[in-house]
């Protein structure tokens, strides 16, 4: 349960991106790798969001799969890791992403699209 | 989409502060020649019993970070098996943090030492993601746990470079198959190296000791 110190570091990270203004929304991409519970992190960063100075933001965490390169070339979305290649079938596979927490939008206006 | 309105595909890779952190323990280990493992595991999987096992070979050659949520139990029993070891006491937290080992670290006297383990907090969810600056992450399990921890876990099995299996003495008991743990591990790292063991009758450890010495090995080798 350390989403809190991760709610953290996004609330300050926005912050930042906005140079300390109000937001209406954000959305908050997870690897399926980053080891990361989307239900905790959303509820902290529900908490976290008004002293953060960001006001009452919509705020939407999703989980995103882990990107994978196999062997025989073949590049791939899956959240199913311990299934092979959809190609090869193969487990030879370097992992791209899936790992991280990203910010992938903010938004400040009155509506969104 | 209003006039004023700014939308932003941000895209901010969230940066910690642990991250820079990690990498600078990093950088001081290796200088260091140091070969760092970050061991991580459900609580009572054994990984105080493994570094006590572990000192019987390596001695002084080893010392240890011991965290724990809360007492000194495990660094006394690392202390009372002959190595040095520093305590970190979390309060809480499930992970140990880059800058609580930076803190540690800077309390020992490493220059004769060749392996430093880092015993994480029981757990096998949080340790995972937070980079310690560690060579490696060794990610423990034992048979009592059943063999689906792996498929259960990908985020640190996906990171560990080994994966000890320890309690393979219970084997007769359980239902637990050390193959089908091993070939989870595989398939979400090809690389990973699997080594089934007993802290309690010894069985398997001179493979253990055998990846240490080759890992301890090429982290002296100055990098090129
Ligand atoms: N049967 C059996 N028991 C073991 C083995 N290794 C450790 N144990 C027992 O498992 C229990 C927990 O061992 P520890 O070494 O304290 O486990 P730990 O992972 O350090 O536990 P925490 O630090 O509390 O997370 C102890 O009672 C050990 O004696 C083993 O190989 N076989
Ligand atoms: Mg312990
Ligand atoms: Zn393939």
């Amino acid at each position: 349960m350390h989403e809190f110190t991760i709610a953290r570091s996004i609330c300050r990270a926005a912050a930042e991106h906005t140079g300390d203004a109000k937001i209406d929304f954000m959305r908050v991409e997870v690897g399926a790798l980053a080891g990361v519970s989307v239900d905790a992190l959303d509820f902290c960063l529900g908490e976290m969001a008004g002293e953060a100075g960001l006001g009452k933001p919509e705020i939407v965490v999703e989980e995103v799969p882990a990107v994978l390169k196999c062997s025989c070339g073949k590049e791939y979305q899956t959240f199913e890791l311990l299934e092979g290649c959809p190609s090869c079938g193969g487990f030879d596979r370097e992992i791209i992403s899936g790992m991280d927490i990203t910010i992938k939008q903010i938004e400040n206006g009155k509506e969104r699209k | 989409m209003t006039a004023d309105g700014k939308s932003q595909d941000a895209v901010l890779k969230v940066a910690d502060k642990n991250a820079s952190i990690a990498e600078k323990n990093r950088r001081t280990f290796a200088g260091q020649g140091l070969f760092v493992a970050n061991l991580i595991g459900s609580p009572g999987c054994g990984k105080t019993s493994l570094l006590e096992q572990t000192a019987k070979h390596f001695g002084r050659r080893m010392a240890v970070i011991e965290g724990d949520v809360k007492t000194a139990f495990d660094s006394a029993r690392i202390a009372a098996a002959g190595v040095d070891a520093v305590q970190i006491e979390t309060g809480g937290a499930c992970h140990l943090n880059a800058a609580q080992v930076a803190e540690a670290a800077a309390k020992m006297n490493l220059s004769k030492v060749d392996i430093l383990f880092i015993e994480n907090v029981g757990n096998l969810v949080c340790p995972s993601s937070v980079d310690l600056g560690e060579t490696v992450k060794v990610a423990m399990v034992s048979v009592p746990e059943g063999d689906e921890k792996p498929a259960k876990y990908p985020a640190l099995f996906v990171r560990a470079a080994a994966v000890v299996i320890n309690k393979i003495d219970l084997l007769p008991y359980t239902e637990y198959s050390v193959n089908r743990a091993a070939g989870d591990s595989r398939k979400l790292n090809g690389a990973v190296e699997v080594i089934a063991l007993s802290c309690t009758t010894g069985k398997g450890l001179e493979a253990w000791f055998e990846y240490l010495e080759k890992q301890t090995a090429s982290a002296k080798r100055p990098a090129t």
